[in-house]
């Protein structure tokens, strides 16, 4: 794991850190591209972000523990979110987690032993006339049955 | 409902490309504000229009523009696309379908108040259609409607979406511009109100996706013609998004005073699987909720407000008569409790207290005295907190304890 | 100046007063914790909640500014609730701790809830469990059970010495103060976050378990270990008749002064005050004047200051 953005990245915080008139406002911008580079944002990455931003790690760590979606370890490769909001579980939400619990082994909140699927029960994801739904990494799943979630997870590779 | 405003064309392929939206007679709203207006007219209009806020607290859009002084400071404009508020998803469909819609409302509002700089601030989940608004952004600077000298006005306009990482909290408009500065989604004390002082303490316009998506519409039209399409106090039209127990959960864009029962059993279809409807939740899970023979209602913010609920994002959640009301107050007492920001003391803990008893109770282990407790606790939440997410909280959570007791005292 | 009621008495106060220092002006006090002089309102403990004729909620003491005729109640019956309210939200997730807590004689939850609480506790589930001994500086050490997130820390070591080695991770009921990956608290200032926080969240090792509260008298004096001389005040202990106590001072805490050092202390004039107990003069040495014992502790300082005034 190398301790630098790649080319690529660096070329995207440049530009998000233009558009702003004060650099800490491409903290968060800058933490979703950091994530979708390491796949996580550990102590290492937060030093990282706050050495380019000009900020204290401290600060990157406040919102890393903030925001749901920044993660500080490290997830499977794909990110199983669960909507458990009201129309979902109006909807039978508890089923479908249910369902994912018993299919992959693993409770919310924990991985797979190789590393493929991580599951978490998220709050709503604005998607609830497709209910049960669920997120994997960004790709939204609506109007789940067991059916359409063993296609859908048989077919990830 | 014959013409539409919003969603008049949704079904259009492509229409989220600029060359489609613009034979559909798009742009053609800014091309009139940018050439043929002038600021205080738009403003005039806008406000004749009586066009209230689509995010939830419906305030009147052009009053809110009318506060931003005069002033050397640069000044904003954030669009909240942060859709947050459970049972909406009406702004998904915009941005995804017309972003153009979204994208002139964005020039229209930026030129009648100087705005230079304006921000998109979408929640994270949306990312699909964050690419799509940045797709639909580059075709438009490339047609010359958004960067410098929009049509030879004179005008200059930047904008730029910015990503929101899951935090229902930053929809709250001062708690957005936390976020948007680089902090933590923690709302800010008003006064002073954002359009004095808002993003990097400059005054800052803040609207939500549907709210703007309007402005084009007005500007083409006519003040006269928006508010025909609704009330005379409410004009418009609300995309109510409906979902829960229906056959046809969607968006639907219909006039302000539809009635409720007509959406729920005329266009959604009825309650799905010959279940009888329960309680309806009729503007996002933060209004309080309304009971079976409470449906005969008109839809709009005056009627709501008088029935003791709120219009609030237009979202109708059903609810059938075979779902515990247990389970409904569980999982909307851990969406609270989950999404708080932890600033302020009410919220922080009672939300957390309140959610714990409610599992407690659905665990089997309910005290007799738990349910005056939650009313209680949900009441000393109530208007002591820093920001709405406490009143949005403690409004279900006593609606739908008070409305449904016995049901809940059963589980004791 | 402007004029506006304070619970009905006419009070006059000057423009841009905020309604929690025209209180103070009248001699009432409005009970608060997040709010500091030294910061801007922060307006999240919610303690400070008035009622405000003309307005429908009740309104922030602390950041609400005055103007002419409001009728402000710090009394009423709502107010009354509302703090009530707070101060079981508070106690709620508190541990119960005031038998071991340092804080116990000093602590602003402890006054509140013996002035406007009084209520038997509610609650009935299990508390939020977080870290109890954080070492976080040099003597400092976070206790983040005892945390109520009043922020007053981390505003301080962000706005005052510009050092930010605190923040508020997680959200919501998680919420807790902490430092960096044990990146202590590290200016010439850490002392003045124990004297800052409200309750015995940060505690300071140099006090730790020596000494009750109730047991020290407060002595005004100048620190004398540099010239700036700050405004000090003197915690120590007056003796017991029939047995002996180790020291005298316990503590010193920084005495307000907006001329000299605001109302802050450096950790230097801070912990140094052993000089006030140790290698004390305690015999008189010269006394024979011309052959004579006439130096007393009564007149040493007068024969000192004639020699000094000669010189």
């Amino acid at each position: 794991m190398s301790l630098e953005f790649s080319e690529k990245a660096k070329k995207k915080i440049a530009e998000i850190v233009a558009r702003y008139p004060q650099k800490e406002a491409a903290l968060l911008p800058v933490l979703h591209v950091t994530q979708r580079e390491f796949g996580f944002i550990s102590a290492v990455q937060e030093k990282m972000v706050a050495r380019v931003l000009g900020i204290k790690p401290i600060r990157v760590r406040e919102l890393v523990t903030f925001y749901t979606m920044l993660s500080r370890q490290s997830l499977g490769k794909y990110h199983i979110q669960v909507c458990t909001s009201l129309s979902c579980s109006l909807l039978g939400a508890g089923n479908f987690v249910d369902y994912l619990v018993e299919k992959l082994g693993i409770k919310p909140g924990e991985t797979t032993p190789d590393k493929k699927f991580t599951l978490s029960t998220v709050e709503c994801l604005g998607a609830c006339e497709r209910a049960p739904c669920m997120m994997i990494n960004f790709n939204y799943y609506g109007d789940m049955d067991p059916k359409k979630v063993d296609e859908i997870l048989d077919g990830l590779k | 409902m014959k013409e539409k405003v919003l969603t008049e064309h949704f079904g259009l392929e492509n229409l989220y490309k600029i060359d489609v939206y613009q034979k559909q007679g798009g742009y053609r709203a800014t091309e009139k504000a940018l050439k043929k207006m002038k600021p205080e007219e738009i403003l005039d209009e806008v406000k004749k229009a009586n066009l209230r806020g689509r995010g939830g607290a419906g305030f009147p859009a052009g009053v809110k523009w009318s506060f931003v002084p005069d002033t050397d400071k640069p000044k904003y404009l954030c669009v909240n696309a942060d859709e947050g508020e459970p049972g909406t998803f009406k702004d998904r469909y915009i941005m995804i379908h017309n972003p153009h819609m979204l994208l002139e409302g964005i020039i229209i509002t930026s030129f009648c108040v100087g705005i230079h700089v304006a921000f998109i601030y979408i929640r994270g989940e949306y990312e699909a259609i964050a690419l799509r608004l940045e797709q639909a952004i580059s075709e438009a600077y490339a047609k010359g409607f958004l960067g410098k000298n929009i049509l030879e006005s004179g005008f200059d306009l930047d904008v730029f979406v910015h990503r929101g990482a899951g935090a229902y909290i930053c929809g709250e408009e001062t708690a957005l511009l936390e976020s948007l500065e680089g902090k933590r989604g923690n709302p800010r004390l008003k006064p002073p109100f954002p359009a004095s002082v808002g993003l990097w303490q400059c005054p800052t316009v803040i609207n939500n996706v549907e709210t703007i998506s309007n402005i084009s519409h007005i500007i083409l039209n006519g003040a006269e013609w928006f508010v025909k399409k609704g009330l005379p106090k409410d004009g418009g039209t609300r995309i109510f998004s409906v979902s829960g127990m229906v056959k046809n959960p969607g968006i639907y864009e219909l006039p302000l005073g539809t009635s409720l029962k007509d959406i729920i059993f005329k266009h959604a279809g009825g309650m799905k699987g010959g279940k009888k409807l329960k309680a309806v939740i009729p503007g996002g899970m933060s209004a309080p909720i309304l009971t079976a023979d409470e449906i005969n209602i008109k839809m709009d913010f005056d009627s709501l407000v008088e029935a003791n609920s709120m219009l609030g994002s237009a979202a109708i959640i059903v609810i059938d008569d075979k779902t515990s009301i247990l389970d409904v107050l569980k999982v909307v007492t851990k969406f609270y409790s989950h999404e708080s920001c932890g600033q302020c003391t009410p919220c922080r803990i009672g939300n957390s207290w309140i959610n714990k008893i409610v599992k407690r109770i659905a665990d089997g282990k309910g005290k007799k005295e738990d349910i005056d407790s939650i009313l209680r606790l949900a009441s000393n939440i109530e208007g002591n907190t820093l920001c709405p997410l406490g009143d949005a909280a403690a409004m279900p959570i006593l609606s739908i304890t008070k409305k449904f007791r016995k049901e809940l005292e059963s589980h004791l | 100046m402007i004029k506006i009621f304070m619970d009905e008495e006419p009070v006059e106060v000057e423009e841009g007063t905020t309604v929690l220092k025209a209180a103070e002006r009248a001699g009432i006090h409005i009970p608060h914790l997040c709010y500091h002089p030294a910061f801007p309102p922060e307006g999240s403990c919610r303690m400070c909640l008035v009622e405000i004729e003309g307005f429908p909620k009740l309104e922030l003491a602390c950041s609400t500014v005055v103007k002419e005729d409001m009728k402000i109640s710090t009394k009423s019956a709502r107010v009354v609730e509302a703090r009530k309210a707070v101060l079981e939200f508070l106690l709620a997730e508190h541990p119960l701790d005031c038998p071991i807590c340092d804080k116990a004689g000093d602590c602003k939850l402890q006054d509140y809830y013996d002035e406007y609480g009084l209520f038997e506790s509610q609650f009935k589930e299990a508390k939020e469990k977080r870290e109890k001994k954080l070492k976080i500086g040099k003597t400092l050490i976070l206790d983040q059970e005892r945390c109520i997130l009043c922020t007053r820390c981390v505003r301080f070591l962000k706005e005052v010495t510009k050092t930010q080695e605190l923040g508020v991770f997680h959200r919501g009921v998680h919420s807790s103060v902490n430092i960096y990956d044990g990146a202590a608290v590290v200016n010439n200032y850490t002392g003045n976050l124990a004297e800052i926080c409200p309750v015995g969240a940060i505690t300071d090792e140099d006090f730790r378990f020596k000494i009750r509260s109730w047991f020290l008298e407060e002595g005004e004096s100048i620190c004398p270990l540099c010239s700036r001389g700050c405004n000090i005040l003197i915690e120590y202990h007056p003796g017991f008749p029939r047995f002996n106590v180790p020291k005298r001072v316990y503590r010193i805490k920084a005495r307000e002064n907006p001329e000299v050092n605001g109302f802050w202390l450096c950790d230097r004039g801070r912990y140094g005050y052993s000089y006030l107990d140790e290698g004390r003069a305690d015999q008189i040495i010269l006394n024979k004047i011309e052959g004579e014992n006439v130096l007393t502790w009564e007149n040493i300082s007068e024969y000192l200051g004639k020699k000094i005034k000669s010189l």
